[in-house]
């Protein structure tokens, strides 16, 4: 855990960071967020006082680190930059090992750490350990940079815009890797973005800053998508709020139908001409032997007998699983010949359909839930709490 | 990792291998060498071919030429040695926190040392060798030349070094602290090692100017090639000044080229 | 130390870049030269450029109009004489003798004046340069010391300098020019005459400006020097007597080419008579005194003498 109190940083009249209180709970990763010039990174340089802060208390597992020694403080917290910052001239595996090598842990344990890190972020250490930096694609390259990072297996980790300088397609990945190697590791991370669909997609909390790092919204990001707080926080989420929070919600949480008209494969003929004298839609869902959605056919050619259920047709391009976001699913209907999406489960088999409707309920509801939840807050916090 | 980035790493680390290979190519190796050789036999065979007066027959035999070459590059090596051991710790120094206002001075020092001519400032420790009391008689010339030596050569050393460590990628000097190192060991492990290939081309420049310059040194009695130079000059021998030119150049150009091999190994792999 | 304080001064001058123009003036006037140009060459030390300096008022005052071209050193200057780029220099018997005339010693027992004439003949035979009256001064090299290593070693001359070599070798350090230890007319014609080695690795070369300190301060027991010059005196050296004539004299005169000659050359004598008349040992020391010891301009120093003397 992590806690900032009255953190306060002056530069001569200019108060770059004024009376910040903040806590990270144990095993989250809070993303500070705002505007350049809102001190967010001097916040995050306050923690492991590569700038030191002229008044406040930094708590570090219940312990004030204010006034520890630096260099043994830094050791115990993970440090990830912008560009990586690698060594140049040290290969990667030496890069990796710079932590375990300040705390003087024995050669062999060293190795194995290293070849342990290379692997879980994803780089093979036979072909990698003994290349240099500037021999690694820049995806890599930042990857390198959390391997070091955790190499100490530090309890708290700092991030700079780790992912800042990568192109959008790799970002996308770098960001999927590291949510699944956080939900491992569960560090307790203080995560520096400008870029608020990265703050939404990391974050377990986000903590929208303003002019001298003053919080202006410190919440979930369900939270603070549905309900923002001010003017300040909205015009900080920009357009597509509604995108926004589709993105954050999942297929699962919102209600599936079983209305849609189907026709299986294996069914009776009798069977067939019965469901479709009763159809009223233009389309019908067809599955296959194993219940899992094949096409969708048009009502009235199988009337006719110019389409047959056994035609090939044109297949369904992509079926939503619970996992998947309702941004996916809302692109899915889009696109959909039906008006549809259609769900499956595990196996990939028919569970529903869900429709554009059923979107917009669940993106009212989230928001009723939300501002409720908030009023609780500020009730239980007396003149607002984390909210300030 | 997907193939396709591994494919593109595989694929820039040879071109960063060839080029490092490329640098060291036997033929640019030996060539600098060959041609001094060339030079120095071209002037033996004619200088060979001449009927020589006393002075020449003084100067331009094997014995003395050996001394003179010897003592040349005592005083410019030294000097050099200096150099390297004084301004290097200083731009370190200098490049510190607390410290960088004074780089300013510094190097305006520097540069007046380097603006004077060399032969006043020789001059100048030269006198002030032999009055100080208690000094005892002898070699005041050797040591006032490698110390104006010194002096003169001291500012391409120093501005290599400020250069060298001012650019050191921030980035990386703030994740070096960030990780833990302390001051010492940022500077040993990370500033010092990038700092390296512009440190060595200062001290590179450093050495040529000084084993060009030093012919100078004759002049307060430490002898070397300038002894060539002066007395070919004097008695309007262009034997002996050819011979002198030949050999001062020679032995510059083959310590820059030993300064370019130096260079090729101290500098860190991977940059 | 004067001296020192002298040199000292110079060189802050080099170091600092204080260079001091010195420019003749352009002067057309009546007389018997009225209308002639000529160019004086120097060789870069006091002594010459006073005797430069001399010629070219004399000159002036007889309506030539007359430039001093500072050149580096003898070879450039006789070189330049011979292609007529100067019409007329101050040049010593010795120098020509060994330089021009290609004689590695002379006889012990030619004195200065036979010496003198045998270059004025050969020179004037050989290369067609024509030598005037010379000065009486000889400005030849000597082996001079401090008064307490006279003291302590007891030497006075050159000859028991040779002799001293068994017993106290390690205080012979010498300093010298650049080039004396190179010329076959200077440490050369000492050991030859007095049949010694001086150890080479006692001899230190330098710049002709720090024998003189290095003498005086101790860093060489012996230097090498200049007979005129006054820094013997002030610095209270003492002189090895050369009394075997190991050294060449050295007296000056003007020279120019042959045509040159016989177009002015008359006149030129005549109008130079008086200073080489006058040019003592004795005065050429006093008058190498004032630029050396006290800073006056070369230049300047010239025009005093001569307005002193009454040939201004």
């Amino acid at each position: 855990m992590i806690r900032l109190e009255s953190l306060t940083k002056r530069y001569g009249d200019l108060r770059a960071v004024d009376d910040l209180t903040l806590e990270v709970p144990a095993g989250e990763l809070v993303v500070l967020i705002g505007p350049s010039g809102c001190g967010k990174t001097t916040t995050l340089e306050m923690v492991n006082r590569l700038v030191e802060p002229t008044s406040g208390h930094i708590f570090l597992e219940g312990k004030d680190v204010t006034r520890v020694n630096v260099s043994t403080l830094r050791r115990r917290i993970g440090y990830v930059i912008q560009q990586s910052g690698l060594f140049p001239h040290m290969t990667i595996a030496d890069n990796v090992a710079t932590v375990p090598r300040l705390l003087r842990w024995e050669k062999q344990r060293t190795v194995e750490r290293v070849n342990e890190l290379l692997a879980l972020v994803g780089l093979d250490s036979a072909t990698h350990a003994t290349r240099y930096p500037r021999e690694l694609s820049g995806g890599q390259q930042q990857r390198v940079g959390v391997a070091r990072a955790l190499a100490a297996d530090p309890p708290v980790m700092l991030m700079d815009e780790p992912f800042g300088a990568t192109d959008p397609i790799t970002r996308e990945h770098l960001q999927d890797e590291f949510i699944r190697i956080q939900s491992e590791l569960r560090k307790t991370i203080v995560f520096v973005t400008h870029d608020i669909d990265e703050a939404i997609k990391m974050g377990d909390r986000i903590a929208i800053l303003g002019e001298g790092s003053y919080i202006a919204q410190y919440d979930t990001p369900e939270h603070i998508l549905s309900a923002p707080a001010n003017e300040f926080v909205e015009g900080f989420l920009g357009e597509g709020l509604l995108l926004k929070r589709l993105q954050l919600a999942r297929v699962r949480d919102i209600e599936t139908f079983d209305d849609w008209p189907k026709l299986r494969l294996d069914d009776e003929p009798a069977v067939v001409q019965e469901t479709l004298r009763h159809i009223s839609r233009e389309w019908v869902l067809v599955l296959d032997e194993q219940a899992r959605p094949r096409r969708w056919a048009r009502t009235s050619a199988l009337r006719e007998g110019t389409d047959r259920l056994s035609n090939p047709g044109e297949p369904i391009q992509t079926v939503l699983q619970d996992e998947f976001s309702l941004q996916q699913a809302l692109q899915e209907m889009l696109i959909s010949t039906s008006g549809g999406a259609v769900v499956v489960d595990a196996d990939g088999r028919y569970r529903g359909v869900v429709y554009i409707e059923t979107l917009n309920r669940a993106v009212r509801s989230m928001r009723a839930d939300a501002e409720d939840q908030l009023v609780e807050v500020d009730r239980a916090a007396g003149n607002g709490g984390a909210r300030r | 990792m997907n193939s396709a980035s591994a494919r593109a790493g595989t694929r820039r680390r040879a071109t960063a291998q060839g080029s490092r290979r490329g640098g060291l190519t036997w033929p640019l190796l030996v060539t600098k060498p060959l041609v001094v050789g060339a030079a120095c036999l071209l002037t033996y065979l004619w200088i060979d071919g001449q009927e020589l007066g006393f002075t020449e027959r003084g100067l331009l035999n094997a014995s003395r030429l050996r001394r003179l070459t010897l003592e040349h590059l005592d005083v410019a090596l030294s000097a050099t040695l200096i150099v390297v051991a004084t301004a290097i710790p200083l731009g370190i120094v200098l490049t510190r926190p607390g410290w960088r206002s004074l780089i300013v001075l510094a190097t305006i020092g520097a540069n007046i040392a380097q603006a004077t001519t060399a032969f006043g400032a020789m001059v100048l420790i030269f006198l002030q060798l032999i009055e100080s009391p208690g000094s005892t008689p002898g070699g005041a010339g050797r040591t006032a030349a490698i110390l104006g030596m010194a002096a003169y050569a001291f500012l391409p050393v120093l501005r290599g070094t400020l250069t060298g460590l001012d650019q050191v990628d921030k980035q990386t000097l703030k994740a070096a602290r960030g990780m833990g190192m302390t001051g010492w060991q940022v500077l040993r492990r990370v500033e010092l090692p990038l700092a390296v290939p512009i440190m060595l081309a200062g001290v590179r420049t450093s050495l040529v100017l000084t084993v060009a310059t030093t012919t100078i040194a004759a002049l307060v009695g430490a002898g070397g090639l300038g002894v060539l130079i002066i007395n070919g000059y004097e008695s309007d021998r262009t034997t002996i000044i050819v011979a002198g030119f030949v050999a001062t150049a020679g032995i510059a150009v083959l310590a820059d080229w030993a300064g370019a091999v130096v260079e090729r190994f101290l500098r860190p792999r991977g940059l | 130390m004067r001296v020192t304080r002298t040199i000292r001064n110079i060189a802050l001058g080099l170091v600092f870049g204080f260079l001091v123009a010195a420019c003749g003036e352009d002067a057309t006037g009546e007389g018997p030269l009225a209308g002639q140009e000529f160019t004086i060459g120097t060789k870069g030390f006091t002594e010459h450029f006073i005797l430069a300096q001399m010629t070219r008022h004399r000159l002036e005052d007889a309506g030539a109009s007359v430039d001093v071209r500072d050149l580096p050193a003898t070879a450039q200057v006789r070189k330049a004489l011979l292609n007529d780029e100067i019409q007329l220099y101050w040049e010593y018997t010795g120098t020509a003798w060994t330089n021009f005339l290609g004689h590695d010693s002379v006889d012990p027992n030619v004195d200065p004046g036979e010496l003198y004439q045998q270059v004025a003949a050969d020179d004037l035979e050989e290369n067609g340069v024509r030598w005037m009256e010379p000065a009486t001064f000889n400005n030849t090299y000597a082996i001079v010391m401090g008064q307490e290593v006279a003291e302590d070693l007891g030497v006075t001359t050159l000859s028991e300098l040779a002799e001293l070599q068994q017993p106290r070798e390690a205080d012979m350090t010498l300093c010298v020019d650049t080039t004396f230890a190179e010329r076959e007319d200077g440490l050369a014609a000492v050991e030859r005459t007095y049949d010694f080695e001086w150890p080479r690795e006692l001899v230190t070369s330098m710049d002709y400006a720090i024998v003189f300190a290095s003498v005086a301060e101790g860093e060489c027991n012996f230097g090498e020097v200049y007979a005129t010059e006054p820094r013997i005196e002030e610095l209270d050296l003492v002189i090895l007597e050369d009394e075997a004539n190991a050294f060449i004299s050295y007296l000056p005169a003007i020279t120019m080419l042959d045509e040159t000659y016989q177009e002015s050359g008359r006149q030129i004598e005549e109008l130079v008579a008086p200073i080489v008349e006058r040019l003592d040992t004795e005065t050429i020391i006093g008058l190498n005194a004032r630029v050396d010891l006290d800073g006056q301009r070369a230049e300047d120093v010239a025009q005093d003498w001569l307005e002193e003397e009454g040939l201004l």
